[in-house]
């Protein structure tokens, strides 16, 4: 199955594209967890995992299309 | 008094409630200006360059707690003075000259009708080179109800009208030089709690750069607010705006951004300094940041980011709160399409996505020209006008910051129950819910929100207060808890002052803060109606999106915040409540 994947602002160095927005291609019922381990993105990081616009955790288990937002913990406004 | 207001925004209230009437005319001799700063304003701890305007502002007739950064605070402070009380009105235009440890109002006529940057120019010209300008633009001179008062050229104490009232006081402005030094009571244990909390900063900073800094606000909210369905558009008649990526501050970053720019004592720096060539639109100033981009943006369903930007410069050069400004325009063009708003009273036809319109409308509003007359009273009494009050997204008719309570049930809460009115500044609860600072909250259960509210309401009043700015405070001197007890802010607190708060004492002077604003509020007639929100955020579910079918629990909510604050079923404090912190009403 396909997911898309977007890792805002500095979190896109862990893009394999460079690129913030890109899609992979991941084992059907594929958990969040298996696609950061799939793109080497560090364990220890904060962050916070949207999959389409709710909050998850590694645990998710991800559907084709699924649109999976990763960014920083940041204050703005 | 001051252990017991701490300073800056408990210090306006204060003021207000001692020395003015809640009653009286906004726009009246009567009322007062207070401009106050904090005990911590220009000392050096980490994003300590604020100051706060509170009046009772014109557009709400509610207390205003407008904050501003920059250069100026800090130079208020160094001046010697703590605050500033304005009240009265002037026969003829004057501007207010502080330095030398004296105060002096001098002339301005030749100033009047003059747009922000002129007006600072000619008053660095003719005072110091080395002064600090606040002032209003022709927004504020033409009673303009959003108009703001700004510092430094781009900063702003923004909104609820703060500017209009010094334009109707004929003061143009207030000059500030100043040579002192601002003292700490205790020098050794300041700088090691400095040492302490920057050395942690900057090896979170090594980690990767500061979103904030990298893209400013615009770039980390737009993408967020939009993937969560929470992203204003339409004037809220969606959460999700198909031109979001164009209006981001990734676009901003790569098309138009000169420098970033932080205000003085600033580890941060999210402001931008930007440039646009695309003609039509060519200018170069501050701004955008994320409130603007999506009210003069997303809210008019404008996708150009040239348009937006050169709408930011006209607000600021004509001293314009762009929030509002936004809110109202796109009030408009839902009058507009909706066709309780005539092509002959607007001037002309006015649809969404036009953002040379918006540019146009900016200009108007702020020289009160053509519909800008209409547009220059709001939103909610440009509705009212053509009977559709409902139409106006405002809480206490100041225009709703860009996070939709729909899908952020707390953020909702505190808009209606702010007292300033529709606000986000007075306890960002989309940190919680919807950025996961300290830690991820469910934005969509209503259960538990009223007394974090209240709590996170209490703590932002002695961020306020002390003079810092909420985007370092929250992440850096806060306890890392839903509770956010404000450790690192006591510790700043006392080493620069001396007065060994107490946690639990500095928390009462918060809630003190709160509860003396709201018997300013009661005192001025405003009641449990008051807290409410736009029918639309209530009423209206979303049909599309992350948060589909999701309205705002504000009537649940509020009951239960009543009874966190120990305020009866109408909003009223409990004698109890004002015995104990030593208010009356």
């Amino acid at each position: 199955m396909t997911v898309r994947i977007h890792l805002l602002g500095y979190l896109a160095r862990y893009s394999p594209s460079g690129q913030e927005k890109f899609k992979l291609d991941l084992e059907p019922d594929a958990t969040v967890g298996a696609l950061l381990g799939k793109i080497g993105f560090p364990a220890g990081l904060e962050k916070m995992i949207l999959v389409n616009g709710r909050q998850s955790d590694s645990t998710t288990r991800l559907g084709e299309d699924d649109e999976v937002f990763i960014f920083s913990p940041a204050t703005g406004g | 008094m001051a252990r017991d207001y701490i300073g800056g925004r408990g210090l306006g209230v204060y003021f207000l409630n001692k020395e003015s009437d809640p009653r009286c005319d906004p726009l009246s001799p009567e009322n007062l200006i207070v401009m106050a700063t904090g005990p911590l304003t220009g000392t050096g701890a980490p994003t300590s360059a604020r100051y706060m305007v509170m009046t009772k502002g014109p557009l709400t007739g509610a207390i205003t707690c407008s904050n501003s950064g920059g250069f100026f605070p800090r130079e208020l402070k160094r001046s010697g003075f703590d605050a500033i009380l304005i009240t009265g009105r002037s026969p003829a235009p004057v501007y207010l000259w502080i330095h030398k440890g004296k105060a002096e109002l001098k002339p301005a006529e030749h100033l009047w009708g003059k747009n922000v940057p002129e007006t600072t120019e000619l008053l660095v010209g003719e005072t110091d080179p080395k002064a600090r300008v606040a002032c209003i633009g022709p927004a504020g001179e033409k009673l303009v109800l959003y108009a703001a008062i700004m510092n430094d050229r781009y900063r702003a104490a923004g909104r609820s009208g703060v500017g209009a009232v010094m334009g109707s006081k004929n003061l143009k402005a207030v000059v500030v030089l100043g040579e002192g030094q601002i003292p700490l009571a205790n020098k050794d244990q300041f700088d090691q709690i400095q040492n302490r909390v920057m050395t942690k900063f900057r090896e979170g900073a090594k980690v990767g750069p500061s979103p904030l800094s990298q893209h400013g606000t615009i770039g980390v909210m737009t993408p967020i607010t939009q993937k969560y369905g929470v992203l204003p558009t339409k004037n809220f008649q969606q959460g999700t705006f198909d031109g979001w990526e164009a209006i981001s501050g990734q676009t901003l970053t790569a098309k138009y951004l000169q420098k970033t720019v932080a205000c003085w004592g600033c580890p941060v720096s999210c402001g931008r300094y930007t440039k646009i060539d695309e003609p039509g639109f060519e200018g170069e100033g501050e701004g955008p940041e994320y409130e603007t981009g999506f009210a003069l943006g997303a809210m008019c369903m404008v996708d150009n980011l040239a348009a937006i930007t050169k709408a930011n410069y006209v607000c600021n050069d004509l001293g314009l709160d762009t929030m509002s400004m936004g809110g109202t325009i796109a009030c408009a063009m839902e009058l507009f399409e909706r066709g309780y708003l005539s092509e002959k009273d607007a001037g002309g036809p006015l649809n969404w996505g036009d953002g040379k319109k918006v540019v146009e409308l900016c200009r108007l509003t702020g020289y009160r020209e053509g519909f800008g007359d209409l547009l220059a009273e709001g939103s909610f009494r440009l509705a009212s006008r053509y009977g559709h009050p409902e139409l106006a997204m405002v809480a206490k008719k100041l225009e709703l910051p860009g996070y939709d309570p729909r899908g952020l049930q707390a953020v909702g809460l505190n808009y209606a129950t702010s007292p300033i009115g529709g606000s986000h500044c007075r306890a960002h609860m989309a940190y919680p819910e919807m950025v996961g600072i300290p830690k991820p909250i469910d934005p969509h259960e209503w259960k538990g929100k009223a007394k974090l509210t209240k709590f996170w309401q209490d703590v932002f009043s002695i961020i306020d207060s002390a003079g810092l700015c909420l985007f370092f405070a929250v992440r850096n001197l806060l306890r890392p808890e839903l509770e956010i007890y404000p450790d690192g802010i006591l510790e700043y607190l006392n080493a620069a002052t001396g007065a060994e708060y107490s946690l639990t004492e500095l928390m009462k002077a918060g809630e003190r803060t709160l509860n003396a604003e709201r018997v300013f509020l009661i005192r001025a007639g405003f009641g449990r109606q008051d807290d409410s929100l736009p029918e639309r955020l209530t009423g209206e579910p979303f049909t599309t999106g992350p948060s589909q079918g999701k309205v705002s629990h504000l009537e649940e909510m509020l009951a239960e915040y009543y009874q966190a604050r120990g305020w009866n079923s109408e909003g009223v404090p409990t004698d109890a409540k004002l015995k104990e912190l030593g208010l009356r009403l």
